[in-house]
């Protein structure tokens, strides 16, 4: 591709260099998405010695990720709608996640690549933004709506 | 969508990750850098979209080591 030269001059070599990793970055997902379950199918976060989240701990408020360990740990162990109510912004998030990592990984059928790399838009991001500090919020008002967010 | 789009990294997908599994606003940070890189992207900006791919980068690694940190100190205290 004479394509390629001309772009690791304006990218610069180093970026490059980066791209020969990618094959190394399955492995590091495979490597979390295994290390998670297993861990969680042994222990439970509510039982054993387990560092609660830092910002719940310090402010008392909740934030995006609380609940996010006992809801893999309730996954792990086949209680989906317990793990809903844990952290439902974080169940609802796998299905885009999955589709990301799927993009990060460039897996290709022949020549074709079965996810190509998307560049969102900036209303895209906005939402996503705006979701999740709405998400923060919500969840720490102790009315019955929004109680169910919380963890 | 050209080739060099697909090279320049987003970091989208760690930012999510720490905002929503790991606990500190700094996953917040990193989305917004992850933004700027798309932004820049689509302006056809490769340069800055890779200064910005960096950074949003930085920001989900500073705040994997302050949930790690974290640990330690929660773990001395109480132990």
């Amino acid at each position: 591709m004479d394509d390629h030269l001309w772009i690791s001059k304006i990218i610069g070599k180093k970026h490059m260099e980066k791209r020969t990793l990618d094959k190394n970055k399955g492995t590091i997902y495979l490597a979390l998405i295994l290390s998670l379950i297993i861990f969680f199918y042994l222990y439970n976060p509510t039982k054993i010695f387990y560092p609660p989240c830092p910002f719940c701990y310090l402010t008392g408020f909740y934030c995006p990720g609380c609940g996010t360990s006992r809801a893999i740990y309730q996954i792990v162990h086949g209680n989906f709608l317990y793990a809903l109510n844990l952290n439902p912004l974080m169940i609802l998030s796998l299905p885009f996640l999955f589709y990301l990592v799927m993009c990060n990984l460039n897996i290709k059928i022949g020549e074709k690549l079965i996810f190509k790399r998307r560049v969102f838009t900036k209303k895209f991001y906005v939402m996503l933004i705006a979701v999740i500090v709405l998400y923060w919020i919500l969840r720490n008002i102790p009315i019955y709506p929004f109680s169910i967010l919380a963890p | 969508m050209g080739y060099y789009e697909e090279r320049v990294e987003s970091h989208l997908v760690w930012a999510i990750l720490v905002t929503l599994f790991c606990c500190l606003p700094f996953g917040i940070v990193a989305i917004v850098h992850a933004a700027q890189v798309d932004g820049k992207l689509s302006a056809g900006d490769y340069e800055g979209a890779q200064e910005y791919s960096d950074k949003a980068k930085n920001w989900c690694i500073a705040s994997m080591v302050c949930g790690v940190i974290w640990m330690i100190i929660y773990g001395s205290v109480k132990l």
